[in-house]
């Protein structure tokens, strides 16, 4: 199963479905939930890699999003969709905090972690752009967590930078390099593997 | 790697953000292209050329990766609704205690000056005028202490109603 896009009636539909269940009718907000579960449950499994609790993460985060509806304000997000990520992100980061985990919190968010390099592979031919796919998830593992939150709404889910500023609460040039410096971390974990073996770290 | 390569980089970089903000509005990418001087520097530079094919390998591996079903997604939305069903009722009796809260407030203050009223009448009808007098002092200092902290009284019993 892959990403499958947005449309603008999507957007539309959104602040709708605001619009009704700030009116009282709390149903309408059945479709916000709908249409973004997926989007905001694959987003934290990314971040704290653990189904069951991004599951329940995504739960709290719609719980969250319908009481602060009347803090949401469609001038400053102009989709709904970034709101949520941002809201679905900070309880991903007060879990990742309060979790007892062997790698802490600060290393975690750390700009300049421990990375072992993946396996060397040529990724050239067509029949390894799959092996390819599969490298880029698991190197996406390895990235810090902004960086990797950065790149997968930009490249797999088509943010524009204004939503992911919006959702990571960054400016744009921030964002802009989160993605600079995480293209450059995949680009050593991937194709520079066979280079890298004698390298501790990256 | 020199400047003209970190220049044709940055060039690259930009049409990158291009092509996805192309897919992004649902555009056809293919209209897009390189600028004459970067393809003329991609025909003789390999590592500007790995650089680009690499950029554009990530984008279209980044669109392909596994997207994860939501395990019971039809019982996850049933859970969230239910739970903002249920809550609702949850903001609605708070803000209803906290008027009760606030009605009661009142009358305690009411209570506490008619009693004081009933105090310094009772107290100069019953004694002499000095011991009246430091009844009524001493009775005036408590209640003056008591309504000192009545505010900070008020906030814990508030912030304990709200957690509940």
């Amino acid at each position: 199963m892959h990403w499958q896009g947005r449309t603008g009636a999507d957007d539309i539909d959104d602040f709708a479905a605001v619009k009704e269940t700030l009116a009282g009718n709390r149903h309408a907000f059945e479709r916000l939930v709908v249409r973004h579960q997926s989007l905001i449950y694959n987003i934290l499994v990314r971040m704290v890699a653990e189904p069951e609790v991004a599951r329940d993460l995504t739960q709290d985060a719609f719980l969250k999003a319908f009481r602060g509806l009347k803090q949401f304000d469609q001038k400053q997000y102009k989709t709904v969709r970034p709101w949520l990520v941002k809201i679905a992100t900070n309880s991903a980061l007060d879990h990742l905090r309060r979790a007892k985990s062997t790698v802490s919190f600060e290393q975690i968010m750390s700009e300049e972690p421990h990375l072992e390099p993946l396996s060397p592979n040529d990724t050239t031919s067509d029949v390894e752009r799959i092996l390819f796919v599969e490298k880029l998830s698991q190197a996406l593992a390895l990235l810090p967590l902004r960086y990797r939150q950065a790149f997968i709404l930009r490249y797999q889910y088509e943010f524009s930078y204004d939503e992911i500023s919006k959702a990571m609460q960054e400016n744009e040039n921030t964002v802009r390099t989160l993605l600079f410096r995480a293209k450059e971390r995949l680009r050593k974990l991937i194709l520079n593997t066979g280079k890298a073996d004698n390298v501790n770290g990256l | 790697m020199s400047m003209v390569c970190n220049k044709i980089k940055e060039d690259l970089d930009a049409l990158f953000d291009q092509i996805v903000d192309t897919s992004l509005s649902g555009q056809d990418a293919a209209n897009l292209s390189l600028p004459a001087d970067c393809q003329a520097h991609l025909s003789h530079c390999q590592n500007c050329r790995d650089y680009h094919s690499t950029n554009l390998m990530f984008f279209e591996a980044a669109s392909t990766l596994p997207v994860l079903e939501v395990p019971r997604s039809d019982a996850l939305t049933n859970s969230i609704m239910q739970s903002i069903i249920a809550g609702e009722s949850a903001p609605q009796a708070v803000a209803a205690s906290a008027k009760t809260y606030g009605s009661e407030a009142k009358y305690d203050i009411w209570l506490l000056v008619g009693s004081f009223i009933a105090f310094g009448a009772m107290s100069a009808y019953g004694s002499s005028l000095d011991d009246s007098f430091c009844n009524i002092t001493s009775w005036l200092i408590s209640l003056l202490l008591l309504l000192a902290l009545k505010p900070i009284i008020e906030n814990a019993d508030k912030e304990e109603v709200v957690s509940a």
